[in-house]
């Protein structure tokens, strides 16, 4: 207990130091700036503001990129309940009665009950990250390659059974980025691999052309033509301030949407999105009147926005912890560790505590920014959003293209980029879901090398991954994930048979 | 948008995106074939390539299968213009960096995309490639100092 108090001061003075507060409030105020644009989700505001970070210290860069995610979420949820565009898919639910309470002209309480309930789990999930950041690592220094392998098929599993649309095309998704991932020289032989003579094909394809390309200049072809829905209320934003009525209401529901999230958020693959969904049915079961929901109901905006911020906060637990990275933005967290030369895994609590606090901290200390500070800022978001698309995807178009430039400094990496963009537009066009690729892009390099490790450990024996304890449990609970994620859609198209 | 085509392909979508899933899975196994399998215990480094591969093969041809015997939604409408000046806008990006570096590429790229919009106006377009020109050159090779260079080698 002490232990987790003089940690905790440690991270509070790396974090509060001048600098580092002043690159987390830039993080946090960047991040909203973007993560406020339509069709700019969390995802491509950090690959897009990656190269901000580069010209600092890995601590202080981390904490401004940790900075930027956190505003980039905040930003999401503005846009869902001013303008019903979702910034992300974790802020999808927050549009049903969000949009609903502006239209009311409410818009103030739900903005405002939205940064709170989003504060308050932010704490806890600190708190609760910060508790079991030692513990779990220590657990995580037991795990063998086999160990490794199981976890990772689990989460790859998960980001499979996640996906929107059919399974068989996540699946064949998930495969096609594993195999981009093998692109390159073998790290265990140095053999080339799928690298046709093009020498910077070498060390592989990098992370950040991959995200831009998918999430970052696919959605711009997304949305170019895009109209729809554009409606920006036209009244003014007056009364900031929930009532103690309102206040009352979403006590409850944001202490359960913290819990939730908080839990969902560990599971790999997508933790926010689910956490969010779970509590707005949670919420709307246990209303008195669930036909309220919908219609501008407040515990619906409190409740997921609570549960999505502390799922946001818990999936760095499998990230700083293990090394692997929950969902598609944790991934690209990893790319950006690696880019400032530091190696996610059980190891940098021990090796980096200054790195591994501070950065737990500043979590905290930006959702404190993101009250203080963003929440008389909502006028200058509004304003922005009246700036027309066609003069907004101009300067996306030029962060995104220079983004990527600059981490190799690589016009080739900008040309595959472009070529990302076009082959993720079409397959998103065709019913194939980015995220499943993209976490089968990270995760295949350290799939297959644990996966050789474990053969040649066991000595050519497969059943290893059954017969280890901990390998065998996530294996069990990754076919009964799959089992329970194919039996419905046999159901389904048995009754679909039977309509026709 | 349920297709009721006459002919085989009842889901052109699954179909034609099967098919081109298959496609570059046969292609990256044919490249795996020279890269040794190895063993149980010793994979090789052709080995994982070889089984992805060969799985993704498998599913695009699933997912292909799934287009000849279900209906399912047809190809539909591409916004080719903004695919085309989007990507091409990147891809200008890509080709000029080396040669007319950071601020024309910038200019030219912003410029370029800014015909993707429908809405498209050319004065409107030009004034605000200089202002994204502008703010992106204060930003990242002099506030943050990017190494990039500003301007060809030789024009000043």
């Amino acid at each position: 207990m002490f232990e987790l108090f003089d940690n905790l001061m440690l991270g509070l003075t790396v974090s509060l130091t001048p600098f580092n507060l002043l690159l987390c409030f830039v993080g946090v105020l960047i991040g909203t700036l973007v993560g406020v644009l339509p069709g700019v989700g969390p995802l491509a505001t950090i690959a897009m503001l990656l190269p901000l970070t580069f010209g600092l210290d890995p601590v202080a860069g981390l904490i401004m990129l940790a900075g930027i995610y956190y505003g980039a979420q905040y930003g999401g949820s503005t846009t869902s309940i001013l303008v019903n565009i979702p910034g992300e898919s974790s802020s999808v639910v927050t549009t049903l009665d969000g949009y609903q309470m502006a239209r009311q002209g409410r818009a103030g309480p739900a903005l405002a009950i939205a940064a709170i309930g989003s504060f308050i789990a932010g704490c806890v999930s600190t708190l609760i990250v910060a508790a079991l950041g030692k513990p779990l690592t220590q657990i995580a220094l037991m795990f063998g390659a086999a160990e490794y392998f199981s976890l990772m098929t689990l989460g790859l599993l998960f980001s499979i059974v996640l996906a929107r649309g059919s399974l068989l095309k996540a699946v064949a998704m998930m495969l096609l980025g594993i195999l981009l991932s093998m692109i390159g020289l073998d790290i265990e032989t140095g053999a080339a691999r799928f690298t046709f003579g093009i020498p910077q094909l070498a060390d592989g394809i990098d992370f950040v052309i991959v995200a831009m390309g998918l999430f970052g200049i696919a959605e711009i072809i997304r949305n170019i033509d895009d109209t729809s829905g554009r409606g920006i209320l036209a009244g003014k934003i007056t009364g900031l301030m929930p009532t103690r009525a309102d206040l009352r209401a979403s006590a409850m529901p944001i202490a359960r949407g913290t819990l939730l999230g908080s839990i969902l958020g560990v599971l790999p693959g997508g933790g926010a999105t689910i956490a969010a969904f779970a509590s707005y049915s949670l919420e709307k079961k246990l209303a008195r009147d669930p036909s309220r929901f919908g219609r501008g109901a407040i515990e619906g905006v409190a409740g997921p926005e609570s549960a999505n911020n502390a799922g946001a906060q818990t999936s760095f637990i499998p990230l700083l912890t293990l090394g692997i990275p929950a969902n598609a933005i944790m991934a690209l967290m990893i790319g950006a560790m690696m880019i400032h030369g530091i190696v996610p895994g059980p190891q940098v609590v021990t090796s980096q505590p200054t790195l591994f606090w501070g950065m737990i901290v500043s979590m905290w200390v930006g959702n404190l920014m993101l009250v203080v500070l963003n929440l008389p800022l909502v006028g200058l978001w509004v304003r922005l959003l009246r700036v027309p698309y066609r003069l907004l995807f101009g300067a996306i178009l030029a962060f995104c293209c220079i983004g990527v430039y600059s981490v190799n400094n690589s016009a080739l990496d900008v040309l595959m980029t472009a070529g990302f963009a076009l082959a993720g537009y079409m397959l998103v066009r065709n019913g194939f879901e980015a995220v499943p690729l993209l976490l089968g892009f990270v995760l295949g390099p350290m799939l297959e090398e644990n996966l050789r490790r474990a053969m040649l450990l066991s000595r050519g024996d497969p059943t290893v991954f059954l017969t280890r304890p901990i390998s065998a449990a996530f294996m069990i609970v990754a076919i009964t994930v799959l089992v329970f994620a194919v039996l419905p859609h046999i159901r389904r198209r048995r009754d679909d048979v039977f309509v026709e | 948008m349920r297709g009721s085509q006459s002919g085989l392909i009842r889901g052109p979508q699954d179909f034609w995106s099967g098919l081109c899933l298959s496609a570059f899975a046969g292609f990256m196994f044919w490249k795996a074939r020279s890269l040794p399998f190895g063993n149980g215990i010793y994979m090789g480094d052709g080995a994982a390539p070889q089984m992805v591969a060969g799985a993704l093969f498998l599913f695009g041809l699933v997912v292909l299968g799934r287009g000849l015997l279900r209906d399912g939604p047809r190809l539909g409408y591409y916004p080719w213009r903004g695919i085309f000046f989007i990507v091409g806008s990147v891809a200008l990006f890509a080709l000029a960096i080396n040669m007319l570096a950071f601020v024309l590429t910038t200019f030219l790229a912003v410029l370029l995309g800014s015909f993707a919009s429908r809405e498209c106006r050319p004065t409107e377009a030009l004034l605000w490639s200089a202002a994204v020109t502008g703010f992106c050159t204060l930003l990242f090779p002099v506030a943050l100092k990017l190494p990039l260079p500003l301007w060809p080698a030789g024009l000043f």
